[in-house]
């Protein structure tokens, strides 16, 4: 085999790149965060202005203001969407006692034309908090005035409704546990749903909303601005974490390959105008900012779903964007061959590490829930792992405030699919460290994410920092998944550092039976009981 | 950016490490001020929130408020917790919610104390004072002059006032400062905030308030009542900086030998090691000039001192979180910028170093109690983080031509 040579530029970009290696190093520098933010949701939850904050941020060539006292400003900066990468750069209104009394609306004109003076961005972005949602400050007719007045040239406003009173209520995921229950059996059936809370989608509404008009898509409808007869836009900002993005690139790359153009959007004001002369919108999360496109200027959109992960699943998501987007015949046959080419590609090479892994019997534990099934399905179809056991921890389920009664109709929903597929697995709830070992007596095995313990000297394998892999519609990502998988298990059988984990030093705590790694500490969980407690009377 | 009045009585009262809070507020204030106060611990979890939501717009947040208070009393154990500190936010306030009429009605178990916290009301610094104002009326409720307790007279006993638990570093710093003092015979009754709840109520069985940034009000009602003299120190940076500190202790306190300057002096001295310094005094006479930039709250200007006074180096920009200074320190020659974690996208805009040392750090971790900043021994230690950053910057000059 040819050996790489280290000191050529190419050779270091592509090792740079490697997914894995890129998955990896991010994980190190941003991921670790994201424990602590796991943890926290079990106190609490963050306001929409966070994450609309931190939507708004990422738009090119444009200025946030949050309109609010500095305190907003100051703590929404760090949102647990990204934890890793805080809003350095937002400016505030500032308000004081004197604002609440008299309204804000002549600070927030005064900011806003500051800001324009200052740094002249394409697009503002103006956040409310609490206060100026109570006391009913007219940020439309702020902006409206400004606008006719016609003071910032070549800046777009736009206001998002971010103000942090108006949070999901506390059966939101409740409703949605039970629609995707029912959908696993008919994928199609799955409904479309709205989180409030979190304010990305808000922020992501507002962007399409308010930075199209008719004026433009019929001014832009006919130029030409692509290259090829067909055009998407994907939904590419607020995307939580890398994989995400990751798989927005392995998206793009396959359509352009099909002789689609690709329009990521709303990164910035010149993708929002040319947006309006696309052929198909591809949503990534909420559908509620295409159906307004659609709406409005007629397009049609494809969401990606979670029967469309995996293998085939991959396929048939590209082969509905194909014909959504109204391929000439010939075009269609030649871009479905590209993606069944990809396909087998990927086919070819699980097929090397299939034959590896099959030889052990395993268990699977998970505690992600809305989709578990069919990454389960993944894991038999595609990777052909004989599953012995699946390891169900429904306590995440209980901190999104689900009822026992819908938590078991859940789990038997899971049975029943594996019966209907005809898998002999056995679901095991929620397992304390005693009925790990057990199970470890009668597999080679577990495969498992961040929650499981390494406190004992269970052979598991722990995939959490590629598990989202498992969640994308990428042919490339779910081979790497694969490899990162045997390469794992390979130095668990080769390597001559194997680890004790009674010498841990995290073994040196006691953890919470339940909420691992909750430490055995009563004031946290007293604290994590009293949010539920307090969450779960709301809205009643 | 200021963090506001909110979060400065929220520090004020976390720092009592027993108590709860209970943020009657919308869930985003819980939020952030979970995250911000647990950011060096973050299994200090002692807090909860009443979650305001658009229909407690509407009707009123008092019932939500009582189902939380209820909860919090039963849920923690009163010996464990004997505090709960209800702090009232910018929402409940503009509605008009009854709290002390919720609060009546309870019949809590805990002491407590109700303080409004609304953040248009003023600035982290008039939160922290505030808050510790209100919580004073718990110290006037519940002290007990302890008359009969012999007291040593050749110990002085002092309250240090104005840190956070969130502190970055503050278990270091204290732990080196109340080893500075005890060599002058100095002990600290209680450090404000970062102490139980029993400690805090023996804040009158001190000789001397110490005062550094913020606590003043606090300081004065001490005096008024309790005939407790005060003094306005800096935060101890640096060997000098920290001479000072102690210098200004002492010269407000009775029957301290130290009082004596030639004492005093040797005594310091003889605190002071110059040798571990030597091994890099190469690389600490090329600091010598280099221009920096410093971002903080009251700790901004001891810092600035030390950097110039004792390292050399050319202050550009001192400036307090509530200015807007990002304009100065882009047009300023500055190499290297101390702050907080927000001040990371100012270092990267410049590509300059960034050395963590004052609220909010949330994404860096002190976990010794041996490397602290402040006193004799963080200034080896603050030396060594400086040059590490230079030295272990790596880049190449590429010609853009």
């Amino acid at each position: 085999m040819k050996k790489d040579n280290l000191n050529d530029e190419t050779t270091k970009n592509r090792i740079k790149k490697d997914i894995l290696s890129y998955t990896l190093r991010d994980h190190l520098f941003n991921g670790i965060r994201q424990h602590s933010n796991w943890q926290y949701h079990k106190y609490g939850i963050n306001c929409k202005l966070s994450g609309a904050l931190n939507t708004a941020v990422e738009l090119e060539n444009s200025k946030v203001i949050v309109h609010g006292c500095s305190h907003c400003a100051f703590n929404q900066r760090l949102s647990p969407r990204t934890m890793y990468d805080p809003a350095y750069d937002v400016e505030c209104t500032n308000m004081t006692e004197k604002d609440v009394i008299y309204g804000g609306e002549e600070k927030l004109r005064a900011k806003i034309i500051e800001v324009y003076e200052k740094y002249h961005p394409k697009i503002i972005t103006v956040l409310p908090s609490c206060i100026p949602g109570l006391i009913m400050d007219d940020i439309t007719g702020v902006i409206a005035t400004l606008n006719d007045e016609d003071i910032l040239k070549d800046c777009k406003l736009v206001y998002v409704s971010s103000e942090g009173f108006s949070h999901r209520a506390k059966n939101a995921f409740e409703r949605v546990m039970k629609d995707y229950t029912k959908a696993w059996k008919n994928p199609k059936d799955v409904p479309n749903y709205e989180i409030r809370g979190c304010g990305k989608q808000e922020a992501l509404y507002s962007f399409f909303k308010q930075l199209y008009t008719l004026k433009e898509y019929n001014n832009d409808k006919n130029n030409d601005k692509f290259d090829s007869s067909k055009v998407v836009n994907i939904e590419s900002i607020g995307l939580q974490g890398f994989v995400n993005k990751l798989e927005v690139e392995n998206i793009s790359k396959i359509l352009k390959r099909a002789s689609i153009d690709v329009n990521l959007i709303p990164a910035n004001l010149e993708h929002c105008k040319n947006a309006s002369s696309a052929d198909l919108n591809v949503v990534m999360g909420n559908i509620r900012w295409a159906e307004r496109m659609k709406q409005e200027f007629g397009i049609k959109y494809v969401k990606k779903w979670f029967y469309h992960y995996g293998i085939e699943g991959t396929e048939q998501f590209f082969n509905e964007i194909f014909e959504e987007i109204g391929l000439e015949e010939e075009e269609l046959i030649n871009a479905k061959q590209i993606v069944k080419e990809e396909k087998e590609k990927a086919v070819d090479k699980l097929k090397d590490y299939s034959e590896f892994l099959g030889k052990y019997k395993y268990a699977v534990y998970t505690s992600g829930f809305f989709t578990t099934p069919y990454i389960l399905k993944i894991y038999l179809e595609d990777y052909g792992l004989p599953i012995k056991y699946v390891l169900l921890d429904t306590k995440s389920l209980k901190n999104l405030n689900i009822s026992d009664e819908t938590i078991d109709e859940t789990v038997e929903s899971i049975q029943k699919l594996f019966d209907e597929w005809n898998y002999d697995i056995k679901i095991v709830l929620n397992p304390e460290i005693e009925e790990l070992n057990d199970v470890a007596e009668n597999v080679d095995y577990i495969l498992g994410d961040r929650h499981l313990p390494y406190i004992e000297n269970i052979p598991i394998i722990n995939l959490h920092l590629v598990s989202s892999f498992l969640y994308r519609s990428s042919f490339d990502l779910l081979t790497e998944f694969s490899k990162y998988m045997v390469r794992k298990i390979k130095i668990k059988q080769n390597s001559k550092y194997q680890v004790d984990n009674s010498k841990l030093i995290i073994s040196n705590f006691d953890y919470d039976k339940v909420h691992y790694p909750l430490l055995d500490e009563e004031v946290p969980r007293n604290s994590m009981k009293i949010w539920r407690e307090i969450w779960a009377i709301k809205s009643e | 950016m200021d963090a506001g009045k909110y979060f400065g009585t929220f520090r004020a009262c976390y720092g009592i490490k027993n108590a709860i809070i209970l943020n009657h507020a919308p869930v985003g204030c819980n939020w952030g001020t979970m995250i911000y106060g647990t950011s060096q611990n973050l299994n200090d979890l002692r807090m909860s929130s009443s979650i305001m939501h658009e229909q407690e717009i509407v009707f009123g947040g008092e019932n939500t408020l009582k189902e939380t208070l209820i909860s919090m009393d039963t849920n923690y154990d009163t010996v464990k917790n004997p505090l709960l500190v209800l702090l009232v936010g910018d929402i409940p306030s503009i509605i008009g919610d009854d709290v002390s009429g919720i609060v009546d009605d309870v019949e809590i178990e805990k002491d407590y104390v109700i303080i409004n916290a609304e953040a248009f009301k003023g600035d982290a610094e008039k939160g922290y004072e505030d808050g510790l104002l209100r919580l004073y009326s718990l110290i006037s409720k519940n002290f007990d002059k302890k008359t009969n307790v012999e007291k040593d007279t050749n110990i002085n006993s002092i309250n240090l006032i104005g840190v956070s638990i969130d502190d970055y570093k503050i278990e270091a710093d204290l732990k080196e400062i109340k080893r500075i003092l005890k060599e002058f015979n100095i002990d600290i009754n209680c450090v404000i905030s970062n102490c139980t709840y029993s400690e805090f109520l023996n804040t009158p069985n001190a000789d001397l308030n110490v005062v550094m940034g913020q606590g003043f009000e606090f300081a004065k009602i001490m005096q008024k009542e309790h005939n407790i003299d005060y003094v306005s120190v800096n935060y101890p940076y640096g060997i000098e900086g920290t001479k000072k500190f102690v210098k200004s202790i002492i010269s407000k306190l009775e029957n301290n030998i130290y009082k004596d300057e030639e004492a005093f002096e040797l005594k310091y001295n003889s605190l002071v090691d110059y040798e571990p310094y030597k091994r890099a005094s190469v690389y600490m006479n090329g600091l010598y000039s280099v221009p920096v930039s410093i971002i903080g709250d009251f700790k901004a200007e001891s810092m600035a001192e030390f950097l110039s006074q004792e390292l050399g180096m050319d202050i550009e920009v001192v400036a307090h979180f509530g200015e807007d200074y990002k304009t100065d320190v882009l047009s300023s020659y500055t190499t290297m910028i101390f702050g907080s974690s927000f001040e990371k996208g100012l270092s990267n805009d410049l590509d300059i170093p960034l050395i963590r040392y004052t609220y909010p750090v949330f994404d860096n971790v002190s976990l010794s109690d041996n490397i602290p900043y402040a006193g004799i021994n963080g200034a080896l230690c603050l030396v060594e983080d400086i040059l590490n950053s230079a030295l272990s910057r790596c880049g190449k000059f590429k010609y853009n031509i």
